[in-house]
């Protein structure tokens, strides 16, 4: 068995989801290059290795760009003004999420410290402002 | 990378055209899409048995519990023989299509090919269709989050508009150009001038997008014959020429890439087309790109090489794409104006090529326009289609 499918073996997407339904940021770091990613690669983008280890993220990370959703997809119906935002984490890689409540673009120039937390019904990835 | 396809591989003509109005069809997507399909082989003077492939472009036919559509299409046009198939590649399904429909014919697996491209979303409601839109993106990890397809690239905006120093108000230009451009196409979804003014006074559909910097929900089908060349002479049909042919990708996800400024897809589609027709951006006499929002059009300039990174704001805003200006882009209207029947939108693009190259395209005809590009992208730039086409 190789490195990556010891212990717990490498974050699926289905454990991804319900972590992040539980606050908590799974990714998959290259066991070769240490490249992190959380969507789940199977061949690693930075040295085409395919040996993974899970890891838990700090869930703390740094707002790269964003958007404030006014019309959102039906499983976000009357959540909306949002924020939806890519930021960068403390392992290096970028995370998708949403920042529930923030409506005012002026609340996350770049650099904005975030946090993940537990998304309100589990929707998906979430963060707040830290 | 690949490398270009060694000649000897055939010359392929498109020999037919034709598309729908878009906006609202009341039609099924076989009766629209086989609509179309008449329509183009009827231009292109092929008969049912003369049609080898049909390439169907959708995306959502599942909204219809309709799978298979290239078979009902095909036999609706009693080309019951031809192999079919149905292209998804999200916003890209069209051209994705004509790329499959190229490469068959000019790889010599068919003399004629019957693209078509057919949507219909309009029962679906703003709600339902925002979900369906987002089914293009990562499901899991954008949608999942929040995400939507304005969304997605709403967040493009904000990193284009903060590395480069551009403004809401540039953006806004190139809506207006659009709405301006579609005022003489009788095919377009929208019809209705637009000022600077009022796009910055739309409500914000995803800050910094307001309303105005979208696309519309539409419906609408659109069908291309691309034919061999002996074909085609022997038809008597001159058409357009296919001179170059380009497909590529980049992640999926924008959180997997190293730059939110830019759609590496468009830039190595793009290097393809452009090095097997031998031509360069300035050879190109007018452009239909990509433009589901105004921050996507600006993107596509820059990517496809017609301005440097980061100019293309600026150039839409002085007025250098419109179609007096260096390089007219989206003389359609684009996706913005004309209207975004998602699969059917990369096959339009080629019906605006062919009524402007044979000089049909009325008060927004291209003057002396002799080389022609089509940009078409899937969801946030995943899959890429850039197709050059002339009179050559």
């Amino acid at each position: 068995m190789r490195a990556a499918e010891t212990a717990r073996g490498p974050s699926t997407v289905a454990e991804a989801l319900a972590s992040a339904r539980q606050g908590q940021l799974v990714g998959r770091r290259c066991a070769h290059c240490r490249r992190a990613s959380f969507t789940v690669p199977v061949i690693c983008r930075g040295c085409g290795g395919t040996d993974f280890e899970r890891f838990v993220s700090s869930g703390e990370g740094e707002v790269v760009s964003f958007t404030i959703i006014g019309f959102p997809a039906e499983p976000f119906a009357g959540r909306a003004p949002y924020a939806f935002a890519i930021a960068r984490m403390s392992e290096g890689a970028l995370a998708a999420g949403w920042v529930p409540g923030v409506r005012d673009p002026l609340r996350l120039p770049p650099g904005t410290r975030v946090r993940v937390v537990t998304a309100p019904a589990g929707l998906g990835l979430c963060f707040e402002i830290r | 990378m690949a490398t270009l396809p060694a000649p000897p591989h055939r010359s392929v003509r498109m020999i037919g055209a034709a598309m729908s109005k878009f906006g609202k069809m009341e039609q099924t997507l076989r009766e629209a899409g086989a609509q179309a399909g008449l329509a183009a082989v009827r231009e292109a003077g092929v008969g049912p048995a003369q049609v080898d492939h049909v390439y169907i472009a959708n995306a959502f036919g599942l909204v219809e519990n309709q799978g298979h559509l290239g078979p009902l299409i095909a036999s609706s046009l009693a080309m019951d023989h031809a192999a079919t198939l149905s292209v998804e590649s999200a916003c890209a399904s069209g051209g994705a299509a004509i790329h499959q429909a190229y490469m068959a014919v000019a790889g010599g697996f068919a003399d004629a090919a019957l693209v078509v491209g057919v949507e219909k979303v309009s029962m679906l409601g703003t709600a339902s269709a925002t979900t369906y839109f987002t089914s293009g993106s990562d499901f899991a990890f954008e949608a999942g989050s929040g995400g939507t397809f304005p969304g997605l690239y709403a967040t493009l905006a904000t990193a284009y508009l903060r590395t480069f120093g551009a403004t809401e108000e540039q953006l806004a230009h190139v809506a207006v150009k659009n709405h301006k451009n579609a005022l003489s196409n009788p095919n377009a979804h929208l019809q209705k001038a637009v000022s600077v003014e009022q796009v910055l006074a739309s409500p914000y559909v995803s800050w910094p997008l307001k309303l105005y910097d979208c696309c519309p929900f539409s419906d609408g089908a659109a069908a291309v014959v691309l034919a061999a060349e002996p074909l085609a002479r022997d038809l008597g049909k001159e058409g357009v020429a296919v001179l170059g042919a380009g497909r590529a990708g980049c992640a999926a996800q924008l959180q997997e890439r190293a730059s939110l400024v830019e759609l590496p897809s468009t830039r190595l589609a793009a290097e393809q087309a452009f090095a097997q027709a031998g031509l360069a951006p300035r050879d190109v006499s007018f452009a239909e790109v990509h433009d589901c929002f105004t921050v996507a059009e600006v993107l596509a300039t820059e990517d496809l090489g017609f301005f440097p990174k980061g100019e293309g704001a600026a150039a839409a805003a002085e007025g250098r794409t419109s179609l007096a200006g260096e390089v007219p882009v989206n003389p359609s209207g684009g996706l913005k104006a004309k209207g975004h029947p998602v699969g059917t939108t990369g096959v339009a693009q080629a019906v605006e090529v062919f009524e402007q190259l044979e000089g049909r395209a009325g008060g927004r005809q291209v003057k002396g326009a002799g080389v022609a590009l089509t940009h078409n992208i899937g969801a946030t730039g995943g899959s890429c289609a850039v197709h050059l086409w002339g009179r050559a």
